[in-house]
């Protein structure tokens, strides 16, 4: 799905996040991002975002250097890339619905479709009847699921969740851990990024491990399957 | 099967039509929600474009007036040349006949001082005064009208009608009407000139304007180029917004100059009464209208484009990528 052969990246001020990196995500492969605070965790999925670029090395995803991609490739990339915030970056001023049909807006997606769609996403993550409620009132973790919703909708090939339970309680973690499986067992990749326990303990999927920029830990032997390198 | 395979073509072709257009009313729509939910700054941006439309339209259509007006009042225009006490009514006549063969000349009128002095006497009740003076003190005079008009063709008339053996003087009324011409010439290149400078600006206050608004929806364009939105995707409803601000300027623009026009335009028309002119004030008809709503629609696109340059070359994915925190 995803492959990153020795990727450094140096932020403007020369620090340097992300040291010769490695590791290559499968197909319907479903794996943890984890590391220290300022490991370098929401710098590498940045690199998959093309939100920033790598100082060397290569990102492959779909035929496509990620290092290198310009023009209609980036809108291509990021279409094919849902994405999960920590702060779930809502639109305040639209309702659920309306947030959550942005990705079908995007790409134009015909009205009738776009409206099945987009309930499928809604109740999928268990928020039917909530279509016309604002951001702002729902809770921490409704809004949480609505932003999964999003990410979801355009039915993307990868998966990207950036500490998307850093808000919540262990109950409500465990309930968005149980959405990224099901996503997941119906065949998207997915890479989620995180140091809450209650999702890395409570499952036997593959982690990557970062420290100090440095991936140190690219898979743990998980019973039943030989981790991908 | 063919037929079938060809209309699902064409289905999905006009579906493909349909979701574009549908997708342009409801951005159009969308900028519209946007100017309305929020009346104050709209009011004040859409009645800045139409004062400064307005005001230079008003000095504009003014100066096209009155120009339109003198060109009537022209075709009265005579030049009246006055011959020497000496000029015998035979000499008089052929003198005029020769004035006649000119080709600039249109119509002649020989005028006897006999003549003249008859109408002097219906005219005024000095008739008395006149027997006292026991002579009569008019000269013949030719009553000449110039083929052309134009100030300047007149003046070289009168002269070389000045020059003509036997002319003591010859004059035309033109001297008031070429400096009406020259100032009203200038009332319509003031409003050209305030029409240059006020666009200026307003160019840069819509584009101020929605610099704004883009900058109020920076998270949202910031989302948006993350989801894989397209730039032009994100301009367009910024765009429709300089539309609705300039449209809406556009009707400003045109309910004040007309408003303006009723108080002018009276006036205007008991000035031209007193000259017998059956002249009417023109307040620009529809395509007047429609040029305001155009140069309005212009100028707000034009700010929208300015804004959308400006801002968006800072946050275009294509140059640089795009933090997300
Ligand atoms: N824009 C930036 N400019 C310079 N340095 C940065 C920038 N963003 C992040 N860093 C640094 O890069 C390192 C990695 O940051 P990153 O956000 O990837 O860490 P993280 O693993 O996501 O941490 P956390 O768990 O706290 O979210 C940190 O030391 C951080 O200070
Ligand atoms: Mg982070």
């Amino acid at each position: 799905m995803i492959s990153f052969n020795n990727v450094s990246m140096r932020y403007a001020d020369g620090f340097e996040a992300l040291k010769s990196v490695s590791f290559q995500l499968a197909d319907g492969e479903m794996a943890f991002l984890t590391g220290h605070s300022g490991a370098g965790k929401s710098t590498l999925l940045k690199l998959i975002t093309i939100s920033e670029r790598p100082a060397s090395g290569e990102i492959l995803f779909k035929g496509l250097n990620l290092a290198r991609v310009l023009g209609k490739n980036i809108y291509r990339v990021r279409r094919d890339i849902g994405v999960v915030y920590q702060n779930h970056r809502l639109l305040p001023e639209k309702n659920v619905f309306e947030n959550v049909a942005l990705p079908l807006r995007i790409i134009g997606t015909d009205y009738r479709e776009l409206a099945k769609r987009v309930r499928a996403a809604i109740s999928k993550v268990g928020l039917s009847g909530s279509e016309k409620k604002f951001p702002n009132s729902l809770s921490s973790g409704e809004q949480q699921r609505v932003g999964i919703a999003r990410a979801v909708v355009s039915k993307p090939s990868l998966l990207l969740a950036d500490e998307p339970t850093g808000n919540l309680d262990p109950e409500l973690s465990q309930e968005i851990l149980k959405l990224f499986e099901q996503f997941n067992q119906v065949g998207v990749s997915s890479l989620i990024a995180t140091h809450d326990l209650n999702l890395l303990d409570k499952n036997n999927k593959r982690k990557l491990t970062l420290s100090h920029g440095v991936l140190i830990d690219k898979s743990e032997r998980i019973e039943g399957r030989d981790a991908v390198l | 099967m063919i037929n079938q395979k060809g209309s699902k073509v064409g289905t999905q072709f006009f579906s493909g039509l349909r979701f574009f257009f549908l997708s342009h009313v409801r951005e159009i729509k969308g900028a519209l929600s946007e100017i309305i939910g929020k009346p104050l700054s709209t009011l004040v941006t859409i009645s800045l474009i139409g004062i400064s439309i307005g005001l230079p339209s008003i000095f504009v259509i003014l100066g096209e007036n009155f120009l339109a007006g003198l060109d009537r009042i022209d075709q009265s225009v005579k030049i009246n040349v006055f011959l020497d006490k000496s000029v015998l009514v035979a000499e008089g006549l052929s003198l005029s006949k020769e004035i006649q063969d000119q080709p600039d000349v249109s119509l002649v009128r020989f005028i006897s001082a006999e003549e003249a002095i008859k109408d002097f006497q219906k005219q005024t009740n000095l008739s008395e005064i006149l027997f006292t003076l026991g002579q009569n003190p008019l000269p013949h005079v030719v009553e000449v009208v110039p083929v052309s008009f134009d100030p300047i063709d007149v003046a070289i008339l009168v002269s070389s009608l000045n020059d003509l053996n036997g002319v003591e003087s010859a004059s035309t009324n033109l001297g008031w009407l070429e400096r009406l011409y020259g100032v009203f010439s200038i009332v319509r290149s003031i409003g050209i000139v305030f029409a240059i400078i006020f666009f200026v600006g307003l160019i840069l206050v819509v584009a101020h304007t929605i610099g704004v608004a883009i900058q109020n929806k920076a998270e949202e364009i910031e989302l948006l180029l993350l989801l894989g939105a397209t730039s032009s995707f994100i301009r367009r409803p910024f765009f429709y917004l300089g539309f609705w601000y300039g449209l809406g300027g556009g009707l400003v623009a045109n309910i004040i100059t007309q408003i303006s026009f009723f108080p002018l335009a009276a006036g205007v028309e008991r000035l031209a009464q007193s000259y017998q002119s059956s002249f009417s004030f023109d307040r620009g008809g529809s395509d007047t209208f429609f040029l305001i709503l155009l140069i309005g629609i212009f100028l707000g696109a034009t700010g929208a484009f300015l804004a959308l340059s400006k801002k968006m070359g800072e946050i275009n994915p294509k140059r640089h990528g795009y933090s997300y925190k």
